[in-house]
């Protein structure tokens, strides 16, 4: 039999529900297990033990007195982005700014965790208010990727994804706004999915840019994935970009995409999101995945998205505008760490201080492009054109979806690479989200399924496959074929 | 095409309330040109006639009816604040010099 520490999420709650184990023995694995790896890894920056341990006793109280589980992973502990608010640990979004700050109130997505009868380990690490591509600007020091500790587990989300491949929780929750779940899903070997946007509500989800963020699922396989993403999808009264449309069964459609082969499924290959030239592990694995898809009997079909070159642009015009905004209310005057209070200085000038000595350099560079892009003078040729881009965007999906079921591309252009190499040149960073970044602009749904190992080094490369807004099911229902067609995959060697 | 020199960079950091040394507005004046200048890929798409969309949900104006609802205790929201008396949040002078 598999360990606790390496069983499925699914496995783990068969078990606990049978008494055979108990949540709280569980729970004191992976707590274990963070201890004894998280010096080399740093995916956790908050470690939550007594508070899980307590959750996990009520559940397994609740099972003694024959009380039905509130949902089917009960029991199952779970990992959490330090960006969702959390009444009974730190919430710092990667920032000094928020430093030791403690939300006086849970994000939805915290109450479903509770609800649903999941210990919460931990706060993950990321980069700072989910802004990079490798969780370097984290103001408390980067995550390593448990595949190779000298490279980045890729961000915003790399403390969640690390911490599944380290085998540090069995389940996690990330945030996606240009590719923050998918991204280092890829880079570890791990399964994450960008759900509709809509569909996860963001009340409690410190806002980066609202009209981009989405909570979303992260675990080792399709069906942990499926069966996390039904508990944290739903209408939200208290978010009001919150959809009130049905969600579709995902675990059903992972099902189905176990039981049935995908004959009958138009596939297609985005010409704008080529594979990368010169060829790398990358590329090998995205055309061994097509043969895979293939041979499932799926029909694979070129398709054009035009405007998907300009999407990047877009969405860096687009994302830092609205973070200048959202990112104002961190003024010192009601949380957070106020600096150079010293009665010398205006209120504006406490602001702009302990503004400068609390955000990290990416932020301040969001925020400063911006509050540029929203200018007057600039509006229309800036943040207006990339309004009208991402219209433009939209209907290239719409189209490309009246031929096809699914898009797909590789996840990423290439493996993990290592801390250092991309952290001092933006630019170089913000080219590394181009297969993700079309899905948040257009608010339609995308999931990374792990695609194998690089044959030249070693290390995980991911397979993106791409839905319309609300068919959810279709990216699980696919991504299950997929997985079990491509064979298991093992954890890094020492994890 | 947009063109973001150096005092740019310093009177917008001053209108996003960062005190930022001159070595960094250096710094980030140089990044962020560049960046600035990769957007202009952008003036090659023909937007005419196209509509912005500014969120992906046709929703607009969701709110709820005006009625009093529970909210957060006045001790919860004042539990981090860097300063308090009173019952209040305490601040730096607002206003005049």
């Amino acid at each position: 039999m598999v360990d606790i520490a390496h069983s499925t999420a699914v496995e783990l709650a068969q078990r606990i529900q049978k008494q055979e184990i108990s949540s709280r023995e569980v729970t004191q694995v992976f707590l274990d297990r963070i201890t004894h790896t998280d010096g080399d890894i740093h995916a956790f920056l908050h470690v939550n033990a007594e508070q899980a341990l307590q959750a996990a006793d009520r559940v397994d109280q609740a099972l003694v007195n024959k009380e039905k589980p509130t949902s089917p992973l009960y029991g199952v502990p779970i990992a959490l982005k330090d960006i969702f608010t959390t009444v009974d640990a730190p919430t710092t979004c990667g920032s000094q700014f928020l430093e030791g700050w403690i939300s006086p109130y849970d994000a939805t997505v915290t109450s479903k965790l509770r609800s649903a009868g999941l210990p919460i380990l931990g706060k993950t690490n990321l980069d700072e208010f989910a802004m990079g591509s490798s969780t370097e600007n984290s103001a408390f020091g980067p995550t390593f990727n448990p595949w190779d500790t000298t490279r980045t587990a890729g961000g915003s989300g790399g403390g969640s994804a690390a911490a599944l491949a380290a085998a540090q929780a069995p389940i996690a929750v990330g945030t996606d706004t240009g590719g923050s779940i998918r991204q280092p899903a890829a880079l570890t070997g791990t399964v994450g999915t960008k759900p509709t946007y809509g569909t996860v509500s963001r009340y409690g989800l410190v806002a980066c840019a609202s009209s981009l963020d989405q909570g979303g699922p992260c675990g080792k396989t399709v069906l942990d994935t499926a069966y996390l993403h039904q508990i944290l999808a739903g209408y939200d009264e208290n978010d009001s970009t919150s959809s009130n449309r049905a969600i579709p069964d995902v675990v059903q459609a992972t099902l189905q995409g176990t039981q049935e082969d995908l004959r009958g499924l138009k596939i297609g290959v985005v010409k704008q999101l080529k594979v990368p030239e010169p060829a790398n592990d990358v590329t090998t694995s995205f055309n061994e995945s097509v043969k895979i898809l293939e041979q499932l009997g799926a029909e694979i079909v070129e398709v054009s998205c035009p405007n998907f070159e300009y999407a990047i642009a877009a969405y860096y015009l687009i994302l830092p505008t609205e973070v200048s905004s959202n990112l104002a209310r961190f003024d010192a005057m009601r949380y957070g760490r106020r600096v150079g209070d010293d009665s010398t200085h205006s209120a504006d000038q406490v602001m702009a201080i302990s503004r400068a000595a609390g955000f990290g350099a990416e932020t301040k560079r969001r925020i400063m492009l911006g509050t540029f892009a929203l200018s007057a003078e600039e509006y229309t040729g800036l943040y207006g054109k990339a309004a009208q881009i991402r219209n433009l965007i939209r209907q290239d999906f719409a189209h490309a979806f009246q031929q096809t079921d699914v898009l797909i591309s590789p996840t990423t252009p290439t493996t993990a690479f290592p801390i250092g190499e991309k952290v001092n040149d933006p630019l170089t960073m913000y080219l590394f989200d181009l297969y993700t970044i079309p899905t948040n602009l257009a608010g339609n749904c995308a999931i990374n399924v792990p695609s194998g190992i690089g044959a030249t080094q070693g290390l995980p490369v991911g397979l993106q496959i791409m839905a319309p807004d609300f068919c959810d099911d279709r990216l699980y229902r696919v991504g299950a074929a997929f997985e079990q067609a491509r064979g298991a995959l093992s954890f890094p060697q020492n994890y | 095409m947009a063109d973001l020199t150096r005092d740019k960079v310093a009177h917008i950091a001053h209108l996003s309330r960062l005190q930022l040394s001159e070595e960094e507005i250096d710094l980030y004046s140089r990044q962020l040109q560049d960046i600035v200048h990769y957007m202009d890929i952008i003036q090659e798409v023909n937007t005419e006639g196209v509509a912005a969309v500014h969120n992906p949900s046709a929703m607009i104006n969701n709110l709820r009816a005006d009625t009093v609802q529970p909210a957060l205790s006045q001790e919860s929201v004042l539990s981090m604040a860097p300063a308090q008396e009173d019952g209040r949040f305490s601040v730096p002078q607002m206003l005049g010099e």
